[in-house]
């Protein structure tokens, strides 16, 4: 038999509460999750029957073919990517409008639709089932929590079937039911547990003010999912009303009854506050419980090693104090151990760049960008549309996975996430009555359009308008390897102008060798001096050229750490400090200090490699006292920096949010 | 004899193995207090001459080094002071006179050739006092850092200074709870600094040099020893510690000197050019010992020291109390005699 989909509760009386409750609700939502870094954290693990429940029940209404998941997957897997969370949940945003919709086996509609109301809970699957069908999943999960505990001790089945048969939403009724629980010998029969769960049951649906719902009646059981749209048959949301009404008003009956059956209706007040206790105690062992249950789920968020199975990185054990919000990872540890060759879900490609990334062959935000889109257009090439889904959702989909095992090998730059944001927006405006190979052709036109205008003449425009500021005789301080700051000091050499040129460097990269070393083979006069020396050489020095990782909106500049430093020590001597930036990096980031934002680098990095006599640290892991801090970024506050040099200009600091709107406005036209 | 511990003293200093500027103090002490002793004189103003003979060889071994000359200098006035209690002079009213007394100096050639047969006892006397201060300089500023260090702060030094590694181990061990954060110095000063607080028990933290102003916003105070203290109240530090106090002055944290008294020099700096006051060290502690070709045609620049400026600075613990940079000026004239600047 067809497995059927229960209807919502459609009217719109009812429909601003729906929302309400809806917002209320623990459900994972799409807002709540952004950057790459974020780690979802499922709200619901605050009990495992609950979390248990609500993504079985999320999970089923993701299915597409209205099929039930296999009570394996009825358990959020907690390394589910974060691709695979907003794929989840842009289906789910779209439901939301209208109620959750749960989906019924046909054992289990039998047997609710035979036993007059008597409700069989399905273990096989793995969640409960809520006759009413204007529950959200918080008070359904609730109750069949509750009904579980329910049905698995109680011998009189009767008196708590209709407490759960009224789906008291009635908020009199409710009261009159747990009154009655309390008050009657009933209470004795009931252990500690299971009061306890039909307290917390109750006390969760008093919290919201529940309407007298109309629940879904046996007739709307029977209907198709596609007949649960907006604007319903308010016949049977009527008789619906009217079954929970009746049902309500039994449950008063069934209990007076059963009062008035058993002769000890007269307790002792002492029985009764002993009773209130128990309950109580019961209430504080379950909080315990699920309180444990919670920190340890939040102890296991730190102590997994990636979000991504396939990933394999070793955290650091020891991490400083300040940065423990961010991920830090040994680097000399075998990234892609877990990657299966076959059947793995990443194009090689990818796989490739992340290990080069990884591993430092590939270094600068520049060049990362480029092999990243140069990898797209590889993946783009190969990429066939699987049938029945469309292209650009598909393709967009695949490219944000490769975007996390991107960022679990290193955290993605800020010039490779703009580079992808232009291309995925680019994705999804694609037409899509237009074959693969000709979309295909376009995307990888569009990537090369980027490269060559974003990149490279960008790259040209900077050297011309850097080349206007150097002059004869000055001397030019930079720091580290910056690509532009290279092209531009090479570009006013060719153009015959005579100056100096001092490189700084700093442990443990010292990648400013590599600038030296291009500077000297083209000739120029060079001095190289380590950054504590910075201060002493300042003096000679003209003007400070500084390349950047990122330009945020509030005009802080975020490059390679020690740049601040620079720029600090160049303001003390009066020395103008020039920054050089592509636009595509600028960021709508507004971060204002080092280290709510930053990338930590391997710490073995600063004792690694050092001549005999100094590796006094060698063994720095097992001082518990001691931490060692690799950082790879900072940020110079805008008034340490006199101008920015851009392809569409020089522009002070405080321009970047105007450029992100123009170029925003620009891409929308497009 | 003397002689010969005197050559040693200077053969050690001028191929720079000692290292340490409170034990090339003391062993400086040491060749003066027996010179003092052993060699023949009469008069003080004998003594005075081939104290400076003496003392200008020591210095010329290693310019750099103030340790000496400052020790050299404090000699000089304590046989200057002795003298003049012995006389029975008040130790004040001498070198700063007014005009009048300075047109009748006449009196002065006879300054210091009387000969006073307890001279020597008295001299001997306050070397050893000065010996027992060189000694306890460490403990005594130790002592003053529960007085600075307050309970959950973030400290940050530099490099590898005794002065403040036990300045901070006796908070420790008075239980007051901080963090340390050590700047590695190029020459990895800092992680034998870092090791032994760590295992010590404090918590530390080694940073490189590019990261002092990228984590100076969440330090409370920077500590660091010096070099020596310039007559202006500047610092002549190690190479790195003028980026350390242009951060704090940035971000508003107290910068804290600790320095034991003998290191307070009575020099100025002339230039900003640095030559006289800076000294250089090997270019291979910068490049490493590969990478010839591309550095053989580059200049590298490796200074010691580093210049930080008085106002940069906010306090001098020092084992005589602490005190504020604008003031050091005034404690020349306590430790040293104007006569004596120029040796």
């Amino acid at each position: 038999m067809d497995k059927l989909k229960l209807g919502g509760n459609q009217g719109s009386a009812n429909k601003k509460k729906r929302n309400r409750r809806a917002k209320s609700s623990n459900f994972i939502e799409n807002d709540h999750m952004k950057g790459p870094n974020f780690k979802v954290v499922d709200k619901t693990s605050e009990s495992s029957t609950q979390a248990s429940n609500m993504c079985s029940r999320v999970q089923n209404e993701q299915s597409k073919d209205n099929k039930l998941a296999p009570a394996e997957e009825s358990t959020i897997n907690p390394n589910l990517s974060e691709s695979q969370y907003t794929l989840k949940h842009k289906k789910r945003k779209s439901k939301k409008k209208k109620s959750p919709i749960r989906t019924v086996t046909d054992k289990e509609e039998v047997s609710m639709l035979s036993a007059d109301g008597d409700i069989q809970l399905s273990k096989k699957n793995g969640f409960g089932i809520n006759l009413d069908s204007s529950g959200q999943a918080s008070e359904e999960k609730i109750v069949v929590s509750g009904l579980e505990a329910i049905k698995t001790a109680v011998s009189n089945i009767d008196v708590t079937d209709s407490i759960q048969k009224t789906k008291v939403y009635d908020h009199q009724t409710l009261v009159k039911a747990e009154n009655l629980l309390k008050s009657t010998e009933l209470a004795d029969s009931l252990t500690g547990t299971l009061k306890s769960s039909i307290m917390s049951t109750h006390e969760a649906l008093k919290e919201e003010s529940w309407a007298p719902c109309t629940g879904a009646g046996k007739q709307q059981r029977l209907d198709s999912r596609a007949s649960n749209e907006e604007g319903q048959k308010t016949k049977a949301q009527l008789k619906a009303e009217r079954k929970a009404a009746f049902e309500a008003k039994r449950v008063a009956e069934v209990a007076d009854k059963r009062m008035s059956d058993k002769q000890t209706q007269q307790k002792s007040k002492a029985t009764l506050r002993a009773e209130r206790r128990a309950v109580q105690e019961a209430q504080r062992a379950a909080k315990e419980v699920s309180k444990n249950e919670k920190s340890a789920g939040v102890k296991k968020v730190h102590k997994k090693t990636s979000d991504d199975p396939r990933v394999s990185q070793q955290e650091v054990r020891k991490k400083v104090r300040l940065f423990r919000h961010l991920p830090q990872y040994h680097h000399n540890y075998l990234l892609t151990r877990n990657l299966r060759l076959a059947g793995s879900d990443l194009h090689p490609s990818i796989i490739g760049l992340g290990l080069q990334i990884s591993q430092g062959v590939v270094r600068g935000s520049n060049a990362r960008c480029v092999a990243l889109l140069t990898a797209l257009k590889e993946i783009i090439q190969d990429y066939i549309t699987p049938p029945h889904k469309e292209l650009s959702r598909d393709l967009e989909a695949k490219i944000r996975n490769y975007m996390n095992f991107l960022n679990q090998c290193r955290p993605v730059a800020v010039s490779m996430a703009n580079a992808v944001k232009h291309l995925t927006r680019f994705i999804t405006k694609m037409p899509s009555n237009i074959n693969d190979s000709e979309a295909k052709l376009r995307l990888c036109e569009q990537i090369d359009t980027f490269i060559k205008e974003e990149i490279k003449l960008a790259k040209q425009a900077i050297s011309q308008n850097a080349g206007e500021n150097i002059r004869n005789h000055d001397v030019v301080l930079t720091y580290t390897c910056s690509s532009s700051v290279k092209g531009a000091l090479c570009d006013a050499y060719d153009e015959g102008k005579n100056f100096r040129v001092v490189v700084v460097d700093a442990r443990p990269r010292l990648d400013g060798r590599e600038m030296l070393r291009c500077l000297v083979k083209k000739g120029i006069q060079c001095s190289y001096v380590l950054i504590n020396a910075v201060p002493y050489i300042m003096q000679e020095v003209t003007k400070v050229m500084l390349g950047a990782h990122s330009l945020q909106a509030n005009g802080y500049v975020m490059s390679r750490v020690g740049c601040s430093q620079i720029a600090l020590i160049a303001r003390a001597y009066n020395v103008p400090v020039l920054v050089c930036c592509e636009t595509y990096k600028f960021s709508e980031h507004v971060h204002t200090d080092s280290i709510v934002y930053n990338e930590l680098a391997d710490p073995n990095e600063l004792v690694t490699e050092l001549p005999p006599n100094k590796q006094t640290l060698e063994n720095w892991q097992d001082i518990p006292s001691l931490y060692l801090l690799n950082l790879e970024y900072d940020l110079t506050p805008p008034d340490l920096v006199a101008m920015v040099i851009t392809d569409i200009g020089n522009l002070p600091c405080t321009s970047v949010p105007v450029v992100l709107r123009v170029k925003h406005a620009g891409s929308q036209e497009v | 004899m003397e002689n010969v511990e005197m050559e040693k003293f200077i053969h050690t200093l001028k191929y720079g193995k000692l290292s340490g500027s409170c034990k090339i103090a003391q062993l400086a002490l040491q060749v003066l207090e027996n010179h003092v002793i052993s060699s023949m004189w009469l008069t003080a103003y004998d003594l005075l001459t081939s104290l400076k003979v003496v003392g200008k060889s020591m210095i010329d071994a290693q310019p750099t080094e103030n340790a000496v000359g400052n020790v050299v200098r404090r000699v000089l006035k304590i046989v200057r002071d002795e003298y003049a209690s012995a006389l029975g002079k008040h130790a004040e009213g001498d070198p700063q006179e007014s005009l009048q007394k300075m047109f009748q100096a006449k009196g002065r050639d006879d300054n210091y050739r009387k000969e006073l047969p307890a001279l020597k006892e008295a001299i001997v006397d306050s070397l050893e006092e000065l010996k027992r201060e060189l000694e306890t300089s460490k403990d005594n500023i130790a002592e003053k850092s529960l007085e600075h260090i307050h309970s959950d702060e973030v400290i940050m030094t530099i490099g590898q200074s005794m002065i403040v590694k036990t300045f901070l181990k006796y908070a420790a061990c008075r239980k007051r709870l901080f963090q340390v954060i050590v700047v590695e110095t190029p020459s990895l000063s800092g992680h034998l600094l870092a090791k032994n607080l760590a295992e010590s028990g404090i918590e530390t933290t080694v940073i490189t040099d590019a990261a002092v102003f990228a984590i100076m916003s969440r330090v409370n105070k920077v500590i660091v020893g010096t070099h020596s203290i310039m007559a202006n109240g500047g610092l002549k530090a190690i190479s790195g510690a003028h980026t350390l106090a242009l951060a704090a002055k940035r971000q508003s944290v107290p910068f804290i000197v600790c320095a034991p008294i003998f290191k307070l020099t009575p020099q100025y700096l002339c230039h900003y050019d640095q030559d006289a006051f800076n000294k250089f060290g090997s270019p291979q502690e910068v490049t490493g010992l590969g990478g010839g070709e591309v550095f053989g045609k580059a200049q590298i620049i490796n200074p010691v020291f580093d210049y930080v400026p008085p106002e940069l600075v906010t306090l001098f613990i020092s084992n005589i109390g602490g005190n504020a940079p604008s003031y050091m000026y005034r404690l020349l004239s306590e430790l040293y005699h104007p006569d004596d600047y120029e040796l």
